[in-house]
């Protein structure tokens, strides 16, 4: 036997054709012998009737969703974009690192007064102005000939290797530089296509959303009219 | 519960398908805006909660373990950002059912028989004015036809309390339409 409280919740049950069959027959049984539950049941379904009533909403226009980093991330990785650095890709950063140290380092060379010399005893990097040291005539078993010629060669040698060595490093930082160049260029592009899509689906969701306001507005005005000719 | 569509585009998404969450939120989208709709009756609300509910769908999407329960868990989104709305609103948007008792409303009501888009009306707002979670079982049963199991599984609450809330629902709407004198054949006729 069922309490009060159980039979509603099957009465409920019935109501929305949610019973098993065999429970079914059951409880048509039961309400036909219980005239509260037969009231409850005929009030429901009136309830039911009523809702139906309900103003239904109008269609809505499309959500415009703009999806983040689409390119780069998805929804399994997108921790990973909190190491990225000011929205920039990592190649981008890297370049840009290499391009700063380079200048870094020109810079603060330039302000040191670096000098990079070379003499019979090998290279020497100074800086500030250049100590000159006084030389003296040192005899040890050669001319004068051969240490001028010997001297000579050495300094050729040095100045060549040392012009080799600045014409790489200058190639170096050109095609470094170009690099970098190139990418901030990639990414101002993508930033700038992003930017003009980003407009472009705001302004077709306020053209969308403007032309349902004025759908309600006239609605409105049409109701309004309607009230005030049934006054 | 999801639909064999929803499990495939869910996978899609989570494969990092960009195109597949935007079927996802065109799929979603009415029965969302739909359901915050009955539960505000205003519009505007309902879209800022389909919007919200979509947000946290992106962003929690890897915690839903099962995608064949899709459906509740969405539903089960939008239902906590309309409650936590209500609460940030300071429940302005209902009217609560002391006013009713008190018969403050009762004079703006009409007392003859009134067409079905002014009862429509009425009804809409005798829903506001019963408890919030009466008027969501009432909503989800009704307009969104979920199974009382489903409900259960949305409001993470027993079958037994789902079907007591609709039918004491019920109840309190039909009174305070009566207190409204709305007088229907509805409310009287078999």
């Amino acid at each position: 036997m069922m309490n009060k409280e159980e039979a509603r919740q099957k009465l409920m049950e019935y109501l929305y054709d949610e019973l098993p069959v065999d429970e079914k027959s059951e409880m048509e049984r039961i309400i036909a012998t219980d005239p509260s539950l037969k009231e409850d049941l005929k009030e429901m379904k009136q309830m039911q009737k009523l809702m139906q009533f309900a103003p239904k909403e109008k269609p809505q226009p499309p959500l415009v969703f703009i999806q983040p980093d689409v390119e780069s991330s998805s929804l399994n990785d997108r921790g990973k974009d909190k190491k990225r650095f000011a929205g920039l890709p990592p190649a981008a950063v890297t370049a840009l690192s290499i391009a700063a140290s380079i200048l870094i380092i020109l810079f603060g060379s330039a302000l040191a007064g670096l000098q990079v010399t070379s003499s019979a005893d090998g290279f020497s990097v100074e800086f500030g102005e250049v100590a000159t040291v006084p030389q003296e005539d040192e005899h040890i078993g050669v001319t004068d000939e051969d240490l001028i010629r010997l001297a000579e060669q050495i300094r050729t040698e040095n100045s060549l290797l040392i012009s080799t060595m600045m014409d790489d490093l200058q190639d170096q930082q050109r095609q470094q530089l170009q690099e970098a160049i190139q990418v901030l260029n990639a990414y101002y592009v993508q930033q700038r296509e992003e930017d003009l899509t980003i407009i472009a689906n705001g302004m077709n969701q306020l053209q969308v959303e403007t032309a349902y306001k004025f759908l309600q507005t006239d609605e409105t005005i049409e109701n309004i009219i309607y009230a005030l000719n049934n006054q | 519960m999801a639909k064999q569509t929803d499990i495939a585009v869910l996978e899609e998404v989570r494969r990092g398908n960009s195109t597949a969450f935007g079927t996802l939120v065109e799929q979603w989208q009415d029965p969302i805006h739909r359901f915050a709709y009955r539960f505000f009756y205003n519009t505007e609300d309902a879209r800022e909660i389909t919007q919200k509910t979509f947000i946290r769908v992106y962003r929690n999407l890897d915690q839903l373990d099962d995608p064949r329960k899709f459906s509740p868990w969405i539903y089960r989104i939008a239902k906590n950002l309309c409650l936590d709305e209500l609460k940030r609103a300071g429940r302005q948007r209902s009217s609560p059912l002391e006013l009713v008792k008190a018969g403050q409303i009762h004079n703006e009501t009409p007392s003859a028989k009134i067409e079905s888009k002014e009862l429509g009306e009425w009804i809409q707002k005798a829903l506001l004015a019963i408890p919030d979670e009466q008027r969501m079982v009432i909503i989800m049963k009704e307009y969104e036809e979920l199974t009382f199991k489903e409900i259960a599984e949305i409001l993470s609450e027993p079958e037994s309390t789902v079907k007591s809330r609709l039918y004491y629902g019920f109840k309190k709407l039909r009174e305070i339409l009566n207190s409204w004198n709305i007088n229907t054949n509805y409310l009287n006729d078999e």
